[in-house]
């Protein structure tokens, strides 16, 4: 997720300071993705750097004193851009399985057992997702939030079983790939 | 083996199985399944075509004896019962849902939701009130005097949930139940049956290959080749 348009969306309703903005992120979008209150600090200061947003004031309700900060008209122009331009889709969703999955294979280590390690994780990380989702106590925010992970996770766990299927070809592609490249490197 | 139970309790389980061996012909599709259910259980069992998960589902119930082992229901052995005890049980004790409904052609949606409550020595008001309830739960209830020729498949799919539901049965076994419906009404069933399990802790057996139906038991029992395949983990082996 882009941080900075995240917190850039958040505070353009109303004038905020970094504490809220940490706690309002927590609330509409922290579910699986917590942010770290440093990271908020460092991107406001990024963002105010920009001219995206501007401090506007100090003030204090309970607690120390605190800036507050609004969106520019750059920022809000910022943002429109941001929402209504597609995501760029990814050809690698999980980039890491990805790789240990090739180079497994090109160690010769047990690559069935790196995708069955995996697949018993997503399992269980969809199954907590589901109990979110059907929880009484989850409100719909959290309901939508554990929908759009289970049915990631679901992605991830078809091609973990599609890549099993393969594995004996994969292999075979693998070693032809390191053969390759180790002739070219002794011409 | 399996995946251990998320809350062990004391006593006898409602079900249990040991060592259980089903062979069709050639074919083995059970290979020594020991199981264990407890009541406020819910279990997932997958595993792709063939892997037998149907077959301990059918084995776990009585319907279907196996070639070894054995399975208890509260202690009884399930073999051991005549054809009777047995049928008694799977209309009390047990409810079913499978991927069709097999509801009974020339009943109305409501008779068949009463049914069993009617065997099970229910008068006829209560039971149609029962049914009608369920059926209302499940958002078929304006199809009340309908026969299944007169409803799509998804409509006789949520009858035959609200039928395996009515009597408040012990254990619910659904095997695909969610096959037939759109996904808007397969997790309204979904729901519905851990409702049951959290509010009544009667226990469920849910047999699926997809993960995502899976998820909504507390544990999972994979089964490949006939067989329960340990769980998988990170640590050296």
């Amino acid at each position: 997720m882009a941080a900075p348009e995240t917190l850039l969306a958040l505070m353009e309703p109303r004038p905020i300071h970094g504490y809220e903005l940490h706690q309002r992120y927590a609330a509409l979008l922290g579910l699986r993705r917590p942010l770290r209150s440093g990271q908020i600090y460092s991107t406001l200061q990024r963002l105010q750097r920009d001219g995206l947003v501007t401090a506007v004031g100090v003030g204090r309700a309970s607690g120390p004193d605190r800036t507050f900060f609004q969106v520019t008209e750059a920022g809000t122009s910022g943002l429109d851009r941001w929402f209504f331009e597609p995501e760029g889709a990814q050809h690698y969703l999980q980039p890491d399985l990805y790789a240990k999955v090739v180079l497994a294979l090109l160690t010769q280590r047990d690559a069935a057992r790196v995708l069955d390690v995996q697949r018993a994780a997503h399992r269980a990380l969809m199954r907590e997702m589901t109990k979110i989702k059907t929880s009484s106590n989850s409100g719909r925010l959290e309901v939508i939030a554990a929908d759009l992970a289970i049915l990631h996770l679901d992605a991830d766990l078809r091609w973990i079983d599609s890549t099993e299927r393969r594995l004996a070809n994969i292999q075979h592609d693998v070693e032809s790939h390191a053969a390759l490249i180790h002739d070219a490197d002794n011409k | 083996m399996e995946s251990s139970p998320s809350h062990k309790q004391s006593g006898t389980p409602l079900l249990r199985s040991e060592q259980l061996r089903v062979t069709y012909g050639l074919t083995r599709a059970l290979d020594g399944v020991d199981l264990t259910v407890e009541r406020g259980d819910s279990i997932a069992i997958i595993g792709s075509s063939g892997s037998g998960k149907s077959t301990l589902l059918h084995c776990l119930s009585g319907l279907v004896a196996p070639s070894e082992g054995r399975a208890w229901f509260t202690g009884r052995d399930l073999n051991t019962m005549s054809d009777a005890e047995r049928s008694a049980l799977r209309r009390q004790r047990f409810g079913f849902v499978f991927q069709f409904g097999h509801l009974v052609p020339e009943l109305t949606a409501l008779e068949n939701v009463s049914l069993n409550l009617r065997l099970n020595g229910v008068g006829r008001g209560p039971a149609e009130e029962t049914a009608r309830s369920w059926l209302r739960d499940l958002g078929v209830e304006e199809l009340a005097r309908r026969r299944p020729g007169e409803m799509s498949g998804g409509q006789q799919q949520r009858v035959a949930v609200a039928r395996a539901l009515a009597p408040e049965p012990d254990v619910i076994f659904a095997d695909e139940p969610t096959g037939a419906l759109d996904t808007a009404n397969g997790e309204l069933v979904l729901d519905l049956l851990v409702q049951q399990v959290r509010n009544r802790r009667c226990a469920l057996v849910l047999v699926t290959h997809d993960d995502k139906i899976a998820a909504y038991a507390e544990r999972e029992v994979v089964l490949r080749d006939g067989r329960v395949v340990p769980p998988a983990t990170g640590a050296p082996r």
